[in-house]
């Protein structure tokens, strides 16, 4: 007698409780992921892209991630890393040649007010623009993103704090100029 | 500015995002990720075929020519997968040759019978990354298998845990299937850890095989990378291998060079580099001549020294061994790997330095 898939299937939920599909965690974390990554890029099809591929990898070994406590953590990790590493670099020329196409399917842009903060958190250093969007999208502690980042809490504390300053002095000269509120 | 009001900027600019992305969708997901595998088997099959040729896959780098292999590759790509070996211990009867005629196919696996008992343990040393695990069991009533074994749970980071399976005894035994993902070379165990309603006449049978790529049993040594680069008993451990390295090369693909480790060496000593990697893609090995480099420049991924020799292997689920001569190394030498793949599978490698007869 051969190996029945309903036998195999019966084998796993006695293991242990049904883990998430991978299409319940892509429907439910992909918006938020991509906001993260576009808070940092600044740039929308970018971010999507990126959040897309790290859900490409998790895929390739979803019967794995899909048992972790978090499986939403070890995609917005590679996320991360993807949006510092070669690869994203390597996806520019790629990007460029695509926004040429005259079908790219259009949405309606920002307002001002998401613009001034995206125009604002560009100024940052790449660290403290990180550890910003890390705790002010993906709600992560300190402790978190200093695992993440691989340096210590005090550094995060100071890259927040530097970034939270940069932030104000670059919106409320915006708010002198009558732009946002 | 307050924390509050930035904290209501960021809820107001995750509002007004969130409704303007447009999530490709995972079914495209599923579609690169089949294109990507797809592409991946080919490319290993290039590779293969090469390696029959008797060349290998070899990117030189700064402009150096890359010598070619002195030694064959270990496991060589027109053997066989191994057949499934022939019995030497008495064979199975009764409930157990039921089991176990229950979950064999002629596929290569390593089977295991028992009879029924309290406090059955079993435990092997297995290689393959991935293993199917089947059972079943003959007679009446219903037996508890539980699989103890170490699995990936990030980079370098492998976590125990206990898989119960519960298997039902009939006269007409209906196997039961789980996947495991496990640590290579870890040792796996499988104890009864229940029995209800079971004779002394019940018997089960179980049966592990690898599933990556080609076919391997389990136990079959081909696939231990440590030996395969002369460690652990391999071919050449025989007071060659001078120095040696490996493991997990890096937990995201696309990240770039890292530095591996750097040794002092007797300076003299004309050295062959033997390689061997499992997984999908290629790792890249990077040897600098000179004093141990300073820390920030390793963070930076700044390599200082002297370039000695840039080596790529392709990584495969049956692993090849390639070896290359390296001359003399100086004192000191640092090691840098890129492990470079687009299907985020773990590579495991394995290396050594190999003084040259």
């Amino acid at each position: 007698m051969l190996v029945t898939t309903t036998a195999a299937r019966e084998a796993r939920i006695t293991a242990e409780p049904d883990p998430p599909s991978f299409d319940e965690v892509y429907a439910a974390s992909f918006a938020d992921l991509a906001v993260q990554l576009y808070a940092y890029f600044g740039d929308r099809q970018e971010a999507q892209d990126v959040a897309q591929e790290a859900f490409c990898r998790a895929l390739a070994r979803w019967n794995t991630i899909a048992r972790y406590d978090d499986p939403v953590a070890w995609i917005r990790r590679v996320a991360w890393n993807l949006a510092v590493s070669r690869w994203r670099r390597a996806r520019t020329a790629m990007n460029f040649l695509r926004r040429q196409r005259p079908d790219e399917p259009q949405t309606e842009g920002p307002g001002p007010e998401r613009v001034t903060l995206i125009a604002a958190l560009g100024t940052l250093p790449s660290a403290q623009r990180r550890a910003v969007v890390l705790h002010y999208l993906a709600d992560l502690p300190v402790a978190e993103i200093a695992l993440r980042e691989r340096v210590t809490e005090v550094t995060v504390r100071s890259h927040l704090h530097r970034g939270r300053a940069a932030l104000a002095v670059q919106l409320k000269l915006t708010e002198s100029h009558g732009g946002a509120s | 500015m307050t924390t509050d009001q930035l904290k209501d900027l960021f809820d107001d600019l995750r509002e007004g995002t969130v409704p303007t992305i447009r999530p490709p969708g995972a079914a495209a997901a599923r579609r690169t990720l089949r294109r990507r595998r797809a592409t991946t088997a080919a490319v290993s099959a290039a590779a293969a075929v090469v390696a029959i040729a008797g060349g290998v896959t070899v990117v030189a780098g700064h402009g150096e020519p890359a010598p070619r292999p002195t030694l064959a590759p270990a496991v060589a790509s027109t053997e066989p997968a191994p057949t499934q070996p022939e019995p030497t211990g008495p064979q199975p009867t009764g409930t157990e040759r039921t089991a176990l005629d229950a979950i064999t196919d002629g596929r290569p696996m390593l089977t295991v019978t028992s009879p029924v008992v309290t406090g059955y343990k079993w435990a092997k040393k297995i290689y393959p990354p991935v293993v199917e695990f089947t059972a079943a069991c003959a007679g009446a009533g219903e037996i508890t298998l539980t699989i103890t074994g170490g699995s990936p749970l990030d980079h370098n980071r492998f976590k125990t845990h206990d898989m119960p399976i519960k298997v039902v005894c009939t006269s007409s035994p209906k196997p039961v299937r789980a996947e495991l993902m496990t640590r290579i070379g870890v040792g796996l165990t499988v104890r009864m850890t229940g029995a209800k309603g079971t004779t002394a006449r019940s018997g089960f049978a179980f049966s592990l095989r690898g599933t990556s790529g080609e076919e391997f049993a389990p136990d079959d040594e081909r696939l231990d990378l440590e030996s395969m680069v002369g460690r652990a008993g391999g071919k050449l451990d025989d007071g060659r291998v001078v120095r040696h390295g490996g493991g997990t090369p890096s937990y995201e693909p696309g990240h770039g060079f890292s530095a591996h480790g750097w040794t002092q060496l007797a300076g003299t000593e004309a050295y062959d580099l033997v390689v061997a990697c499992r997984g999908e893609g290629t790792y890249t090995l990077e040897l600098w001549r000179g004093g141990q480099p300073d820390f920030k420049d390793v963070q930076a991924g700044k390599r200082t020294g002297t370039h000695v020799t840039t080596q790529t292997v392709p990584c495969t689920a049956a692993p090849q061994r390639f070896s290359w001569p390296v001359g003399a190394l100086g004192s000191g030498v640092t090691f840098w790997e890129n492990y470079e793949n687009t299907t985020g599978t773990i590579g495991t490698v394995a290396w050594s330095l190999v003084t040259r007869e």
